[in-house]
């Protein structure tokens, strides 16, 4: 019988690219929580308060009050605690001499009354929205080869890395980028290194489209695009950081788009029906507000 | 001899061997799959604010929740949804809890009154980040909870939606009260929600547009009497009111440069207007316009090298944007119907204005060089638009056959539409800056 003399050194090897190997199939989603430090702001009473008396149900359509407003004694500034910000004093109630009521005078500026013909407003046009191009299924990918552990560990390992070395082959079992089609939802307006969609990211893109709440009622907001990267660990969950980059000017509302495309991604995941190919996989989604505005 | 080499050697291929295939996986975990999100759920974003603990927790939360909401960028979500309930500012909110009734954002606080003094924390959380956004916190008096309200609002929209709020502000208006035949006209103040309304003249007198300065602290106004008018300069913080001087004819129309330095105003005699400026620190005026027509309502741009007006020169009431000198007039509005009292906006990109065509009254803004128009009202008689201090919001005066006129916003997308909670009659509004 032969027996095989395994050294300290290759078990120490063996131990390490398991522990690797552990690793990677361990989904780090939990991120560092932190509560945040609070800012002190002070702020001082700045308004004026000529709260003579209050008017709220003055106007209305009932007889005219024509009793003058009261004078408040002045509030006095308030000290601020805090050193930062600047103390204004409280104004003084100004008293408003009552004068004599004239004779009806009448406004200079004229207003032309309308008739009451009802214009009706010229609505928005709507812009169409892109319809979603149905994607090629992506062909199916070979199955990972599983390590031969029957017989000698090693000399399967070599035989693995002898086989792949040669023809170029990746060892990662993460999908094959050069064999997928052109498939999401829009084609890609991006040219690069970046990987086609599969088919089944549709199901991807139209969760994020769900979850997805641009603002397109602030001006610049609907013209932002962001391009979020992420990482999709086993079962579909976030693994690492969701990192996000704004195309164009980087301004506040910009940075606030970015949040939302990101907070889009923090919504939808974990990632269910996902093809076990992307698991591992780095996904880059381009968030087009100006798109998704248009009919706006 | 052999076998013991083997072992040796083995390892040290092996560990050759993976730090190569290590270095052939590593492009394949760079590369990336690419898509494009080309639509959205584009709604107001979902928020939860629940009451703040402590005194006057809840109303603090309901103002901040009626400002988000109000502006329609927000939908505050109602508190009978809330699973997590009393939630500890020195907690971190339970994310699940907020994101099972889909809060985007959360708001939690805590209100405390030491020495007399009012303390208010609060923090703003993104729910599906699961982390903290804004922290601040804000010391006044008591009395002053509306106001810590209202900032918290303002920091709360400017977080989430990287635009200035415009809640920390005032709004001075014309009160109306009486019967059409004897109308009452006073001058009233008011914060941007409607609350702490006050007067700020008897009604001894008919008061008209009053504006605003830059500092928020002075108003100008015209006021007028059976046999004359007068522009007055009012100062809020000490209640002083002074006369611009006197004019022969009637003046009308003033608006503040944005510096505050000069007064823009029309004067009119013998049936033409014309509009003049003036410095405010050595109190000379300049006339500006010198036309037949009628040229009225001055309004500067936010860099005070232009001014915008309308006149009706070209036989009908339309807009124009001359230097701040008076030099290079030239027309900007070209279509159908009367123009009149243009507002540029704090932003200078557009230029409010109430249009009459149809038989209707519209508040409409354009860019200033007249593209763009739209118009984002329309009814019996809209009139007198004034922009909120981020030019997202229009206040405007609304009145219906044989009602009286009520005071309106509209943000300029036209889609939020809404009466403001001033119970009140009420005309010609005009926005203050955000406050100090």
């Amino acid at each position: 019988m032969r027996r095989v003399e395994v050294s300290p050194a290759a078990l120490g090897s063996l131990a390490l690219h398991a522990g690797v190997a552990a690793a990677l199939m361990i989904s780090w989603g939990a991120r560092d929580l932190k509560v945040g430090a609070v800012t002190p702001v002070t702020i001082v009473t700045s308004a004026p308060d000529l709260d003579t008396r209050p008017a709220i149900e003055g106007p209305q359509e009932q007889a005219a009050q024509t009793e003058a407003p009261v004078p408040e004694a002045p509030s006095t500034p308030e000290p601020a605690p805090q050193p930062e910000p600047q103390p204004k004093p409280t104004p003084p109630q100004p008293a408003p001499k009552p004068t004599p009521p004239p004779p009806k005078p009448t406004p200079p500026a004229p207003t032309p009354k309308p008739e009451p013909k009802p214009a009706p407003k010229a609505p928005p046009t709507p812009a169409p929205k892109p319809a979603p191009t149905p994607a090629p299924k992506a062909p199916a990918k070979p199955a990972p080869k599983a390590a031969d552990t029957s017989q000698d560990f090693f000399a399967s390992l070599e035989q693995t890395l002898s086989k792949a070395q040669p023809s170029g082959g990746r060892a990662s079992s993460a999908p094959k980028g050069p064999t997928r089609p052109e498939t999401s939802q829009t084609a890609r307006n991006t040219a690069g290194a970046g990987l086609a969609a599969g088919a089944d990211m549709q199901g991807l893109v139209q969760e994020l489209q769900r979850r997805w709440n641009p603002n397109c009622e602030v001006e610049g907001g609907r013209d932002v695009i962001v391009r979020v990267v992420f990482n999709i660990g086993s079962g579909g969950q976030l693994v690492g950081q969701v990192t996000s980059e704004i195309r164009g000017p980087r301004t506040p509302v910009a940075q606030a788009a970015a949040e939302r495309a990101e907070r889009a991604v923090y919504a939808a995941s974990p990632f269910r029906g996902l093809s076990r190919d992307y698991y591992g996989q780095r996904i880059a989604v381009n968030f087009n507000a100006r798109e998704a505005c248009a009919s706006r | 001899m052999t076998r013991t080499l083997r072992n040796l050697i083995r390892p040290l291929f092996l560990a050759l061997a993976c730090v190569c295939a290590a270095g052939l996986a590593a492009p394949a975990a760079r590369a990336e799959i690419e898509v494009n999100v080309n639509r959205g759920d584009v709604q107001p974003l979902p928020i939860a604010v629940p009451n703040f603990g402590g005194q006057q927790g809840a109303d603090i939360a309901q103002v901040i929740s009626a400002n988000l909401e109000r502006s329609g960028l927000f939908r505050p979500l109602d508190q009978g949804s809330f699973l997590e309930r009393d939630i500890n500012i020195a907690v971190q909110p339970r994310f699940a809890d907020w994101k099972q009734i889909n809060a985007q954002a959360l708001v939690n606080g805590q209100v405390t009154v030491e020495g007399g003094r009012l303390r208010v924390d609060f923090r703003l959380w993104d729910v599906f980040a699961e982390q903290q956004l804004l922290g601040l916190q804000f010391t006044s008096s008591p009395e002053n909870w509306r106001r810590v309200a209202h900032k918290i609002s303002d920091a709360v929209y400017e977080r989430l939606t990287g635009e200035k709020g415009y809640f920390d502000t005032r709004v001075v208006f014309v009160a109306e009260s009486g019967p059409r035949s004897k109308r009452v006209k006073r001058l009233a103040i008011m914060d941007q929600d409607g609350a702490n309304p006050s007067y700020l003249t008897d009604g001894s007198t008919i008061v008209m547009t009053p504006r605003f300065s830059s500092n928020s602290q002075e108003i100008t106004y015209m006021s007028l009497r059976p046999d004359s008018s007068a522009i007055y300069l009012f100062n809020l913080e000490t209640g002083r009111r002074e006369s611009l001087g006197n004019f022969q004819g009637m003046v009308f129309a003033p608006r503040f440069s944005p510096d505050g330095g000069r007064v823009a105003f029309s004067v009119e005699r013998g049936g033409n207007s014309d509009i003049y400026v003036m410095n405010l620190s050595n109190r000379t005026t300049t006339r500006l316009t010198s036309d037949p027509a009628i040229d009225t309502s001055p309004s500067f741009s936010p860099d005070g090298t232009r001014i915008v007006f309308n006149s009706d020169r070209s036989g009908s009431a339309q807009l124009y944007i001359m230097n701040a000198d008076g030099s290079n007039p030239r027309r900007i509005s070209y279509g159908q119907g009367r123009y009149t009292t243009p507002v540029w906006s704090p932003t200078g990109e557009f230029i409010a204005f109430t249009k009459q065509v149809g038989g209707q009254f519209h508040i409409g803004v354009m860019r200033p060089d007249g593209s763009d128009e739209r118009l984002l009202t329309s009814s019996y008689l809209d009139e007198g638009p004034t922009w909120a201090p981020n030019g997202r919001v229009l206040m405007f005066s609304r009145e219906t056959p044989g009602g009286a006129p009520r005071l309106w916003s509209v943000d300029v997308t036209g889609r939020v539409l809404q009466p403001m909670p001033y119970p009140g009659a009420g005309s010609d509004p005009a926005w203050s800056p955000l406050l100090n």
